[in-house]
Formats: C-alpha cells, structure tokens, sequence
C-alpha cells in the first residue's frame, strides 16, 4: 500500500523505464550513460577526489613555488593587443596597478583602432600608466598585434590579457606560480569568469557555460595533462619559449593554436583555476552565436587540419598531446555527429515511445547539470556569488544540449568544407588569403 | 620741373609745389638741418646701413611732427624690405610731380595731430604708431623678418624697440588694441623661447627617457602569412627581406607585407618607442623649451580704428592712455610719479610736512628667469597688495617688477606701521610661489627732508 502511494507520486515516464528494465534503459540513453555521464560526472567526481584528498601536498608544493618567485621577483611583460579598446585603458591600469606582483611593464599595441583608441593610449603613456603603446595605424590582426607586443617585450614571462577584462589582486601573482611548479611548464592558463552575468539570460548561461567548461573542466583537463587551450583574455607564457614557436599564428582561435604549438615543442600547460579574471560574456544571443561559430570553426581548421600531425606516429610524437587533442576532437566533433546519430536512432526505433524519452531524456541532463554544480561548488573560490546562478542551471540542458550544439554542427560543417574561417572578417582579409594559400 | 637747390656743401633740398624734400645720404646730414622745416626726406643712399640710421634718427625724434614726416627712398638705389617697410617707399626723381600729392596728404594730416605731453615711452610710441597709421592710412602689417626675434617687423614702430625688447612691442600693441585704439586681424602665432623671447628655435625629437636626441625610426614590417611584425632591420637579408619566423622572401608590398607604423630607437639608452618627446632649443640663449613651455604670440594686422583716430585729435584725450600705469589702474607712470615727488619736496619746503618716500625691492635668480607675462601677472598682484595697504593720498609707481616707489604724503613715522603688512603679504605671495626660496623683501624709508633731491631716490 505504502510502496503504491510512493510509486503514484513518481512521473509516468519515470515509472515506465523502472517498468522497461535498465538493460532498455541504456539501450535508448546510450548517449548520455556512455559518453556525458562518464566525462562530466564520473571523471569530474574522481579527480575532484583526488583534488581533495591530495589538497594539503599541493598547497605545500605551491608555498614553496610562491616563496621562489617572490624570491626571484623576475621582469614580466603584460602585453594587451587589441582595436578600439580605448574606452576599457584606464580602467585596466587600475586593475594592474591593485596588483600584488608588481615587477612588470605594459605594453599595449593598439592594431589599427579607427576611435580615440591611439589618443587615450599616448597620453596613458605619457602619464606613465602604460609603459609602451605601440599604434599599427594599418590593422594587422590580434596575432599580429600581439607578436608586435612581444617583440618589444623584455620579461621573463609574458602575461596576454584582453583590454576589457579585470583582475583579481592577486591574479598575476597566480598566473605566474605555476612556473615555479615545474620547468616544463611552458605555459599557464588564468580562470575566466563572466563578470556581467546579471545583464541578461544569455549571460547567465554562458557564467553557468564558463564555469562547468573553463573553471572545472580545465581544473580536470589540466590535472590529466591535456589541457588544450590558454584563454586569450588572461594566460601566461615562458618569454623564451613563446619566442621559440615564433609568436602567435593567424587566428580566428589563436588562443588554442599557441597552446597546441607550446605542447609540440615539448613543454606542459597549466591551469590555475585561483588566477581569476573577469570578463564581459557577449549579452545577446546573436552576438553570442556569431562568436561561437567563430570559435568552432577554429577547432577544425586548427585541431583538425593544421595540427593533423599529433595524430600521426612519428619523431615529435607525444601521448599527452595526441589526447589533448582528441579528447578536444572527440567530445566536440565527434560527439557532435554522434548525437545527430542518437537523434536518428531514437526516431527511427524509439518514435512510438517519444513521450517517455523525451521527459526522461530531460530529466537526465537537470540532474546531471546539478550534479556538476556540485562539483563547481565544491572548486570555486565565489561560491556565494554563484549561487545566484543555480536557478538557471535547469536551462542549461536547452543551452548547451541543444543551442550550442546546433550552432557547432553549422560551425563544423561551414568550415569542413567551405573553409570560412578563411572570410572572417575578425581577421584582415590581406592575411586570411596568404594563411589559407599557405594551407594555415 | 625738378628744383634741386644745394643749400650748403652737404645739404640738397628739393623744392616742389611750395614743399620742401632732403636728399639724405647719412644722417649727419640731418644733424645740420632744421627738420621742422622740411616736409619729406628721400633716403639717397644705397648704403642700408646708413638708411636705417637715417629712418631711425627721423622716426625717433621726440617732435611727433618731425618723426612723422614722409621718408622716401630713390629709386635708383635697392634697399632692402627690413629698411623699406618703413618708409613711404621708393620714389622716382624725375616723376617728383606723381609723389607730391602722397607728401601733400600726409602733411596735412601731420598738421591735425595734437602732440602729447608728459607721457611715458611706450604711451609716446603708441600715440606716434597710431599718428603713423592715420596719416599714411596704412594697415600696420607684419613682415616676414629673420633679423626679428619674433620672425616678424612691423612698420614704424619696430623701429622703437631693440631686438631683445620685441615682446614689450606686441605688448604696446595689444594695450592698444584693449584700448579699442586698433583693431586687430590674426595673420600668425609665433611660439617665443620661455627665457629670452627668440623665435629661432630648433626643434628636435628625443628620446622619452633620456632625452638624448640620437635617435632612430625604424619601419616596422608585418608579414601577412605568419603574422610577424618587428623593425625593418629584423628582416633584412644581404638579398633582401626574409621573415626570421617563417624563413620565407618577402617580395611584393601590400601582397606578402606591408608597413603598420614606425618606431624610433634611442642610441643612447636604448630605449624603443613609438611617440618620440619634442623639444626646441633656442638658438639664441641655448635654453631647451618643452613645447608647452613655449610662449605663444598671436601676430597679425593692426588698423587704426575712430577711436584711435579721435584720440590723435584731443590733446585732453591723452590723459587716457599716459595716466595708465605700468603698475595697475591707481599707479602711476614713473615719470609722472618723479614729478609729484619733486613738487613734494617744494611742498615741503614751505610746509614743513611729514611725508615719506619708501622703495620696496626684492631680488631673486629665480624671478629673474620668469618670462614676460608672468612677470607682467606677478606685478599686477604685487600692485595689488600694495595699494590694499595705502591711504588715499598715498601714490604708487614702478620700474620693474621687482621694484615699487611709494609716496607717503602727510605720514609720520609712527603711521608707518602697514609698511609691516605690505612686507609679510608680499614674503607670503612670493614663498606660495616659489618653493623652497628663502624670500627677502627691502623696505627702505626715507623721510623726505626740503633738501632732497629727486634724483637721489631713484639711484
């Protein structure tokens, strides 16, 4: 009787996959228990684990690396490229001169800014808030911009930001330890987060987006050693070994194209989740979805195309990068195809049954989407400032299950065989034709 | 028909339509001559040194009158425009005739004018500067001049002034302009060195941070295919460009590459930047000018105004400009304070008063240094403070900006006491304003005795 009451308050469609049995159970949701349920839940719980049990021994080794480098105190460039960044200067200088590291210079090259951008860099030089501004008055493109700023660089290390974000105080402090870990470490990626997740839903999702895939995901791609991609907006590179690789290659996804050619030429790439950043998230989803098409193109023709090599067995070959980059590959790519198979074998096998998968389908995702806050919850350093967030998260399955995932597959399919990252007008069109001639 | 009729062994006078012109070859001809008498001289020289003394002797002559009349030159002889401009210009001999209407014109208006009395200097030359203007109905207009410290001349009345005293001229001017005296139409700005006024300045780009101006631009090169950029120099090869990233040939500007910006390098310490710091070293007194340390002078046309016109004919009107004093309004001119102090002492004479003479000086290298204007502001505000600490009766005069003359009639020496405030407002201003220097202010008091002369006060 009591058994009876608690089955009648569970759902219909629950009910009936208790009824169906689990061997059907993975039959239809082989998708999600195979390939999110292991990575996002399994994986995630098991490093967090690990990240717990082994905190003491990591806070210990990064004392010590925090005494070397404030005993060292070595000159570190932070290097800003960027056009019509103007209006975001002074507030940056701000944001650098609360630091807690203080040993740097900035240099800003501002790359063909067509707004008082050039007038307020000259006199934020003049007035010793910025140590160099250097003006392109024919835009080059960011990876030019930045190689420009690197040239004239004279740190130790090179500190690359985006001119509208801000800093924590301590956050190049932080982004800079790690190198102080290990020798091997060429490069070190800081923690960004969305500043204006309050301004719309759009936003809100993308502070969720950011925090399940940049905060954790790299805390666990980085702890398996494949992290694949230094944020553009705040990372820091070795001087000697971002000279080595020649800079920056023409974008769009520089950012991940630096970090691949860093893990070729032998070196480890860092996360420091407790380097934090914030930056603005595009608040509209037109602009957000002309950037993400930007920013999936540039996984096939960089990680697909470009760097086909760490695929292959040959001298360079490294396991660490082969899956960085497959694991990039496959849950982005791959996963991608999968899931329009899952859609097809659903209508084909499962049509009659749509109105208990669907539901289901859903249910899966809420609850996995809750279950990685947890793991969020239990990383974070803002943990009070994102619980305001937790509302939102139910959308998320509608967000990144669905939204993103269309968006990605035009992406792919765009670039795959149309190559149209090659017109995108974020970069110069001068440069875009010689890459794509080049075969870039 | 051309009279020339030689007078003495060096004098010759042409005579024309009842009016007399001097051929002047050197001014000591003009020593000789009773120039009231002449109503126009033709410079007959071709000696431009001897025709500037000549113009400077005429113009200068305290007689407005004389220093007005038209000064020709002879045709036959080049003059240069630093000597022409300010003359009536050049003058045929034999075509006398076409000419004599010009001299007939301004003599006549010479005839209106009302001489001044008792003015100052610079009232005297602004008074024959507007003269100048209304007889020739001339617009005074400036004239290119690498003689002139300011790179401009003006006509007449830059014959007043020595190269070194060019700013006190456009100041001249400008009173009377506020005076409503002349109108004023812009033609240029001149930027002036902060130390000594000149104009022949070097400008020159420097280093940033050291100042040193061995530096070098270098053309920044982006190559488009692997997005380097850096200095020419990083990618020049014995046979040609070649990317030091990509090792390949750079062939074709615009296709393969082109040139985003420039940079310069510093020789000295090495610094590189982009926006290189300016500098102007006068050439005169070698003192190196930041750019906005430099005194900018606007420079233009001045044409007399009915204003101006009026005043040339009122003898009463004078008093306008000749009472302004060099001090403030409630000052007065020196040579007009000299008087009242010598009639103080008659006074005293008969009298048998209590009036004082006091002197405030103060020295400092600083001030010295300072440009015109600021001292021009300093002495406004110093007047200021002064005449907030004087009777009605008490008179205000000054030389220089340092120095003031007070006249205490009817005073004893027991009312002296705000002498003590006069001193400690001035040692305030002057320490607000210069830091770190120890200010000395002299009060020096005499008590004016029927013995004195005047000019024992002002030695």
């Amino acid at each position: 009787m009591t058994l009876l009451s608690i089955h009648n308050l569970v759902p219909e469609y629950v009910n009936y996959w208790f009824v169906v049995g689990f061997q059907k159970f993975v039959r239809v949701f082989w998708y999600f228990v195979i390939f999110e349920f292991t990575r996002y839940i399994i994986i995630d719980y098991i490093v967090a684990g690990i990240f717990l049990i082994t905190g003491r021994s990591r806070k210990e080794k990064f004392e010590k690396a925090k005494q070397d480098l404030f005993t060292e105190n070595p000159f570190v460039s932070v290097i800003i490229p960027g056009k019509n960044e103007g209006k975001h200067l002074y507030k940056l200088t701000r944001s650098l001169a609360e630091q807690t590291f203080t040993n740097f210079e900035l240099i800003i090259v501002d790359d063909g800014s067509d707004d008082e951008t050039p007038i307020i860099g000259k006199n934020l030089e003049k007035l010793g808030l910025i140590d160099m501004f250097i003006r392109n008055e024919m835009r080059g493109g960011k990876a030019s911009a930045a190689n420009l700023a690197l040239r004239y660089s004279k740190g130790k290390y090179i500190v690359h930001l985006d001119a509208d974000c801000s800093f924590d105080r301590d956050a190049i402090e932080q982004v800079l330890i790690p190198f102080y870990l290990d020798d091997k470490i060429g490069a070190v990626g800081g923690n960004v987060k969305v500043r204006n997740y309050k301004d719309s839903l759009c936003a809100k999702l993308q502070a969720i987006e950011y925090l399940k895939t940049v905060s954790v995901g790299r805390i666990i791609t980085s702890y398996l050693g494949i992290y694949k991609i230094i944020s553009g907006a705040f990372g820091a590179f070795r001087k000697d070994v971002i000279d080595g690789i020649g800079g920056w290659d023409i974008g769009p996804g520089l950012d991940g194209d630096i970090t691949v050619k860093i893990r070729k030429s032998g070196y480890r790439i860092y996360f420091q989740p407790k380097a934090v950043c914030l930056t603005n998230a595009p608040s509209k989803f037109k602009v957000l979805t002309k950037q993400r098409l930007r920013w999936d193109k540039s996984i096939i023709r960089f990680r697909v195309r470009k760097h086909r090599d760490v695929y292959s067995p040959n001298a360079n070959f490294n396991w660490l990068t082969f899956f960085s980059l497959a694991e990039n590959v496959f849950y982005n790519v791959i996963l991608d195809i999968m899931w329009w198979i899952y859609i097809i074998d659903i209508m084909i096998n499962y049509s009659s049954q749509l109105q208990f998968i669907i539901p289901m389908n859903f249910t899966l995702y809420f609850t996995m989407s809750y279950v990685q806050m947890l793991s969020i919850y239990v990383f974070s350093e803002r943990r009070k400032e994102e619980l305001y967030l937790w509302p939102y998260v139910i959308l998320m399955t509608i967000y990144t299950g669905t939204y993103l995932r269309i968006v990605r597959t035009i992406a792919y399919y765009k670039e795959f065989f149309f190559k149209r990252s090659f017109e995108d007008v974020w970069n110069p069109y001068k440069s875009s034709i010689q890459a794509k001639r080049a075969g870039l | 028909m051309l009279n020339l009729i030689k007078q003495q062994s060096d004098s010759r006078k042409i005579i024309k339509d009842g009016y007399a012109l001097l051929l002047v070859a050197h001014v000591n001809e003009l020593q000789q001559e009773a120039l009231e008498y002449i109503d126009g001289f033709v410079i007959d020289t071709d000696n431009v040194l001897h025709a500037k003394e000549i113009i400077v002797y005429i113009r200068t002559r305290q007689e407005i009158k004389v220093s007005l009349l038209p000064i020709f030159i002879n045709n036959i002889y080049k003059q240069p425009q630093h000597v022409s401009i300010h003359t009536d210009g050049f003058i045929e001999l034999t075509m006398l005739s076409s000419y004599m209407q010009r001299v007939i014109t301004i003599t006549k208006r010479i005839q209106k004018i009302v001489a001044p009395k008792l003015v100052s200097h610079d009232v005297l030359i602004q008074f024959k500067t507007l003269s100048y203007c209304y007889t020739r109905s001339v617009v005074l207009e400036p004239k290119t001049s690498r003689r002139s410290y300011i790179g401009y001349d003006f006509p007449f009345i830059s014959l007043f002034y020595k190269e070194t005293e060019v700013i006190a001229l456009l100041q001249n001017l400008e009173k009377a302009k506020q005076l409503n005296y002349l109108s004023f139409q812009l033609e240029d700005y001149v930027h002036l060195c902060k130390s000594c006024s000149g104009n022949y300045l070097n400008f020159r780009e420097c280093c940033p941070k050291c100042d040193s101006i061995d530096i070098k631009a270098h053309d920044m090169i982006h190559h488009f295919v692997c997005a380097h950029v850096a200095p020419e120099k990083d990618f020049k090869k014995e046979d040609g460009l070649e990317c030091p990233k990509c090792d390949k040939h750079l062939r074709h500007i615009g296709i393969d590459y082109d040139k985003p910006s420039t940079i310069y390098s510093c020789n000295t310490c090495n610094h590189e930047f982009q926006n290189a710091g300016m500098k102007a070293l006068c050439l005169d007194c070698e003192t190196e000018n930041e750019l906005d340390e430099l005194l900018e002078k606007s420079i233009g046309k001045y044409q007399i105004t009915q204003k101006g016109e009026q005043l040339l004919f009122q003898s009463n009107n004078i008093a306008n400009i000749g009472g302004v004093s060099p001090v403030t309004k409630g000052g007065l001119s020196l040579s007009l304070f000299k008087i009242i102090v010598h009639q103080e002492i008659q006074r005293i004479k008969s009298t048998k008063g209590h009036s004082h003479f006091v002197k405030i000086e103060f020295q400092n290298e600083q001030l010295q240094i300072l440009n015109e204007d600021v001292k021009k502001a300093l002495r406004k505000e110093i007047g200021d403070i002064i005449k907030s600490y004087l009777k009605e009766a008490d008179i205000l005069s000054t030389d220089r900006f340092n120095r003031y003359y007070l006249l205490l009639p009817e005073t004893k020496e027991s009312q002296l006491e705000r002498l003590e405030n006069i001193q400690y407002n001035l040692s305030k201003l002057l320490s607000d304003n210069l830091e770190d220097i120890q200010q000395e202010i002299n009060i020096t008091t005499h008590k004016i005795l029927p013995s004195d002369q005047t000019h024992q006060y002002f030695s």
